[in-house]
């Protein structure tokens, strides 16, 4: 018994080692170079257009920020699942391989198709041609300014009505602003409305006249960092014309929901749309939310 | 003690101190890109005031008239209510060192002045290994122990700082040890006591060295031998085990609160203080996995935190050997204590049951922390306290796998120092990856930087990575401008600048809307200020980075031109 263990023990250290070797010998053969980088993100740059994404591929790989960061620039982890709606084209800049994860191309390909794919030393560019959806009617969050946000408790009603440049700012505290913040939920940086909840109250977001259409797209989460057990789960409600259309709960999961409420028996006319966010407890309760009127 | 046992003693001290000084220079040559970690600005501050009370306070005093003065609750107020969460040991040699060694003799730099100290227990961590091992184990066990201890990436970077997560794992070793010896001599039961005193004022983490050698000598109560050797059993009452516990529980208490000025007054609130700023510690968030640990009660599975992070910072190599030391070991003290030990178990014999003693060190430090509640930041610092021992145990499993497959003593030597070496270069090439950011180090187990990246774990943290970018930033920051430095706080800014890394006209903006320029660490739970520079400044691409093997560690942006502060 001893002695086998005593060779397993030797091949399994044999194994290591060796593995270990060609572990730290082989990075430097599978890094990108400056000039792979530089070549790379000039052809990037030089046919870059209007309607065009790049994507950084793994996600956590992105010295090709340092080049591009001033154009359309994503990181994401899944970029197949991502919504890649208002884009034409995606660029897709993979280091280590990582262009051949399992589902990767089979997801993007049925997003659009690949047209053109290029090797720049160690980094793989692919151009996808998107399906490009119509651009959405009316997108909240570039609308805040219009909306009317406000605090309930019982009766009483208490206004957010100081416009701060780009947020409205509640009485008492600033941290209870309504802000459009870029904000990680789900895993992903999203361009959200922050509407904190308040303890033991309600925060609305009103927006009268909203030209509906074919959808009202709704995504809401909690911020990564505020996904902690023990606290308060937080109820969001979307409401049309005073009517309830959708009802979440966040309790405490790194998810980025999304929701389409079917809008088309209000399409083309102007109704008043509201949002309700709510806590047992507002500790930690980084919450944000997105919604557009899609055609 | 024999002739030959005395000079064999001498030689193992010869050679442990020739190790311990060769590692010295070492880190004394790899120190200077490491940058400043946040604790170290806190540290060289209270350090500082440490110096300044023993040197300008105490001593004027205890030969002057008014040598009362220095007892006094406002002279100790003044330089011991700074950072009172850690004891005085330590913050006095690193200010004593700064005076000395920069502030004298100029020889080094300030923060390499603070942190001399911290190399020196490094050193001694080395030195207390090799000699607990020799000792116990043989020398080859010993040299193969350190040189495997050595190149452990992570405990390598922290090995520079002036901290005290190396220094209580070298007191922990000097403690074990005393603890080994005392059992046939009552002298070293008696330094028992003063050890861990020493290491008491060390650090928090000695408080549990008690736990684990009183477990140790209810354990090796257990049958130590084959029962057919017969023999009495060792009643622990009649042991010098006595003396070594009545140390203990005298001299550390007595030494804890001598050394420490801030007990002098209000000896009980003070000390309630102490443990309760670290009963109730503050939690940082740290990424694991992909899900970020902020405050407790964790997700299901996390007690298991410091067994799986070690288990990915550790080189493969030596991982297998500690983890088939700690099998084996338990294994073989299980069958030992239950009475019937494995045939040619060598370590059967040994009465001292110095692999259960080790077994118990190397455990208990991570099963502290795998505590429900436990904060668990800091990477894998605050169990430092098992690392001599798991690479002792692995350090004994290379050397009997020599043993036991070769056969031949010509070839065994140059085997086991072959394989030794191959285990340590393993280390050595993780160390190079990331030196002189170690924290930054994941194992090939994870698939390192990039797969640690990949799974969600957290890269670097502590503060120290802006380090790489000073120089950037003394070229391109215009005068009087701004960085907003994130985790880099502004006691170690000032401390760049004033050892001139950092030009002095460069401002520290607390917020980014204060800044011209932004330093951004990839640490997960801080990504909403880089989205903060993203969306306030406009300012989308970094124009400097620092990566380890491909991935981004620490960024630098420029507010973008005209934009104005918010």
């Amino acid at each position: 018994m001893q002695r086998a263990f005593d060779y397993a023990l030797a091949v399994l250290l044999a194994g290591a080692l060796a593995h270990s070797f060609v572990f730290y010998l082989s990075p430097p053969l599978t890094r990108p170079s400056a000039d792979d980088y530089a070549e790379a993100t000039a052809f990037v740059r030089g046919q870059f257009q209007p309607g065009d994404l790049i994507d950084l591929n793994p996600f956590w790989a992105t010295r090709a920020r340092e080049f591009l960061g001033d154009l359309p620039l994503q990181q994401y982890r899944r970029p197949e699942r991502e919504e890649l709606g208002p884009f034409r084209r995606l660029w897709l800049l993979s280091l280590f391989g990582a262009q051949s994860r399992p589902g990767l191309d089979e997801g993007l390909s049925r997003r659009g198709r690949l047209v053109d794919e290029r090797q720049f030393g160690k980094i793989d560019l692919r151009l996808y041609a998107l399906a490009p959806e119509p651009a959405p009617a009316f997108d909240f969050r570039a609308e805040l300014r219009r909306a009317q946000v406000y605090v309930t408790t019982g009766a009483l009603r208490l206004n957010c009505d100081f416009w701060d440049r780009d947020r409205w700012a509640c009485p008492g505290d600033l941290a209870q602003a309504v802000a459009p913040v870029l904000m990680e939920i789900g895993g992903e940086p999203r361009e959200v409305i922050w509407a904190h909840p308040i303890e033991n109250g309600v925060k609305v977001l009103r927006w009268d006249d909203v030209p509906l259409d074919r959808t009202l797209s709704v995504r809401a989460g909690l911020r990564t960092a505020a996904v902690l057990p023990g606290a308060a789960p937080v109820e969001f409600s979307v409401f049309i014309d005073d009517l309830e259309v959708a009802r979440w709960t966040f309790d405490n999961a790194a998810v980025w929901r999304r929701e389409e409420v079917d809008t088309r028996a209000q399409a083309g006319s102007r109704h008043q749309v509201r949002f309700e966010v709510a806590a047992g407890r507002d500790w930690v309760r980084h919450f944000g939310f997105a919604a557009q009127v899609r055609p | 003690m024999s002739g030959a046992a005395w000079a064999g003693r001498r030689s193992d001290l010869a050679i442990g101190a020739a190790v311990a000084l060769a590692w010295f220079c070492v880190l004394l040559a790899t120190v200077d890109g490491v940058g400043l970690v946040r604790d170290e600005g806190y540290y060289f501050e209270a350090s500082a005031r440490a110096a300044h009370y023993w040197l300008d306070v105490f001593l004027p005093g205890l030969f002057s008239r008014g040598a009362s003065q220095a007892f006094t609750e406002n002279a100790i107020n003044l330089d011991w209510a700074y950072n009172a969460e850690h004891p005085a040991l330590l913050k006095t040699l690193f200010g004593l060192s700064e005076r000395l060694f920069h502030g004298r003799l100029g020889w080094v730099g300030e923060s390499s002045g603070f942190r001399l100290p911290g190399m020196a227990s490094a050193a001694l961590l080395m030195l207390f290994t090799y000699l607990f091992a020799a000792r116990t184990l043989g020398r080859a066990v010993g040299l193969s122990a350190v040189a495997l201890l050595a190149t452990l990436p992570r405990l390598f970077h922290d090995s520079h700082l002036a901290c005290f997560d190396v220094p209580i794992a070298a007191a922990s070793v000097a403690v074990v040890d005393a603890w080994s010896r005392s059992r046939t001599d009552r002298r070293w039961g008696l330094a028992l006591g003063v050890l861990l005193g020493l290491a008491v004022a060390t650090k928090l983490n000695a408080f549990f060295l008690p736990l684990g050698l009183l477990a140790h000598l209810v354990l090796r109560q257990a049958p130590a031998r084959p029962p057919t050797q017969g023999g009495p059993k060792e009643e622990w009452w009649a042991s010098p085990a006595l003396v070594a516990i009545a140390s203990m529980a005298v001299l550390a208490p007595l030494l804890f609160v001598a050394h420490w000025p801030w007990l002098w007054t209000d000896t009980a609130e003070h000390l309630r203080g102490y443990l309760r700023f670290h009963l109730q510690h503050e939690y940082y968030a740290v990424e694991y996995f992909g899900a970020l640990l902020s405050i407790p009660p964790y997700p299901s599975g996390t007690w298991a935190f410091p067994f799986v992070m070690t288990a990915v910072t550790v080189p493969l190599a030596s991982l297998a050997l500690m983890s088939a030391g700690l099998v084996r070991g338990a294994a073989a003290e299980l069958s030992l204590g239950l009475g019937s030990p494995w045939r040619g178990d060598a370590e059967a014999g040994d009465p001292g049951r110095t692999r259960l003693l080790l077994l118990i060190q190397a455990l208990l430090p991570l099963l502290v922390i795998a505590m429900p509640r436990v904060p668990v930041f800091g990477g894998v610092k605050h169990w430092y306290t098992a690392m001599p021992f798991l690479c002792i145990l692995a350090a004994a499993e290379l050397v009997r796998l020599a043993r036991v497959l070769l056969r031949r003593p010509a070839l065994e030597k140059g085997a086991l120092a072959g394989a030794a070496a191959a285990v340590a270069a393993s280390g050595a090439l993780g160390i190079a990856l990331v030196h002189p950011n170690g924290t930054a180090f994941y194992n090939e187990a994870i698939g390192g930087l990039r797969g640690a990246a990949e799974h969600g774990m957290m890269r670097g943290f502590w503060g120290h990575m802006s380090r790489a970018h000073l120089d950037f930033l003394n070229r391109h920051v215009g005068p009087g401008e701004k960085v907003f430095f994130q985790r880099t706080n502004l006691a170690s800014v000032r401390a760049y600048q004033r050892e001139g890394l950092l030009r002095e006209d460069i401002g520290y903006a607390a917020e980014i809307k204060d800044a011209d320029w932004a330093v951004i660490f990839k640490q997960r739970v801080y990504d909403d200020q880089e989205y903060q520079v993203w969306t306030e400044w406009g300012a989308t691409r970094p124009v400097a980075g620092l990566y380890l093997d491909e991935v981004p560690m620490c960024l630098v942006y420029r507010r973008r031109p005209g934009e104005a502060s918010r």
